[in-house]
């Protein structure tokens, strides 16, 4: 069976797009960046809910939980241009994405990504986050989909009570995030972290869930 | 004493957002050594401090607050502590 990686968080979108490759009989290592402190516990209590649910209907499956917050995330906060956060973050998500596909025998990584959703997802700044998939083909089943029909598709397979619940969106989100990120002002801000660090301390802190 | 107004963020928010009645502009490095001074634990985060303990909160620049509890009151209350305890009058 072909092995993807895929990213999931909360939300309503990404165990929807887990679920569709799933349910093409793609086997998946299911990976959660845990946020906090930019997020809380629920958050991360949630997304360990989606995957008992995925589990049910689709059978077991590797997950991890990858410390994002207190190591990648505060280092972009403390060293990147404000508004470079959410894209060098989705990059730094999928370094690590990289890694874990290498060390797992995956081919790919799906993501939840629906085109223009949030400032991560405009068409500029998904070619300015592909690079670090590190050569693995990012597989987005959304990303034409509208919204209607992910939130459908999500009441459908039981996921959507569980991404509306309680929970708390990332604190750290720009007040004005750039939807046209440059490759030039993202190498320029990532030259200033140490990216192989904060990788090696993601995929060496991993939790398997 | 700066007046604070209580809000949730968004329905189903796990948070409470407490705001100030007039915005401020938090000098975030001296507020954090004042903090830290007082025995809390803070993570200065640039754009933000991260202020631990049982409840967190979240403050920003211009004196919003994001308080890790659903409680109004518990949220204003630990609100209004951070803001004392960073010398905001």
């Amino acid at each position: 069976m072909v092995k993807y990686v895929a990213l999931i968080s909360g939300g309503i979108d990404s165990p929807v797009a887990a679920h569709l490759m799933l349910a093409r009989g793609v086997e998946l290592v299911m990976v959660h960046f845990d946020n906090r402190p930019f997020t809380d516990d629920v958050e991360v209590e949630k997304v360990r809910d989606l995957i008992t649910r995925l589990r049910e209907i689709h059978g077991e499956m590797p997950a991890y939980l990858v410390p994002h917050g207190e190591t990648a995330q505060l280092a972009v906060a403390r060293g990147a241009p404000r508004r470079l956060g959410c894209v060098l973050c989705r990059r730094m998500m999928f370094r690590v994405a990289a890694a874990i596909a290498r060390k797992e025998g995956a081919v790919g990584i799906v993501t939840g990504e629906s085109l223009g959703q949030v400032a991560s997802q405009t068409l500029a700044n998904i070619r300015a986050e592909t690079s670090a998939l590190e050569g693995f083909p990012g597989i987005r089943p959304l990303i034409g989909i509208d919204k209607q029909e992910i939130v459908s598709i999500a009441r459908e397979i039981g996921t959507y009570d569980i991404s509306t619940s309680s929970g708390l969106c990332c604190t750290i989100v720009p007040s004005k995030p750039s939807v046209a990120a440059r490759d030039a002002e993202v190498e320029e801000a990532e030259s200033t972290l140490d990216m192989k660090e904060l990788v090696d301390a993601a995929v060496g802190g991993a939790e398997r869930w | 004493m700066v007046n604070l107004a209580t809000v949730r963020p968004c329905k189903g928010s796990s948070g409470t957002e407490v705001l100030p009645e007039e915005e401020l502009h938090l000098d975030l490095a001296g507020c954090a050594s004042r903090l830290e001074a007082a025995g809390m634990d803070v993570t200065d985060a640039r754009a933000l401090l991260i202020v631990r303990g049982d409840i967190q909160v979240t403050l920003y620049p211009s004196g919003r607050m994001l308080v890790h509890t659903d409680d109004l009151e518990l949220a204003r209350e630990r609100a209004l502590s951070v803001l004392t305890h960073a010398g905001v009058e």
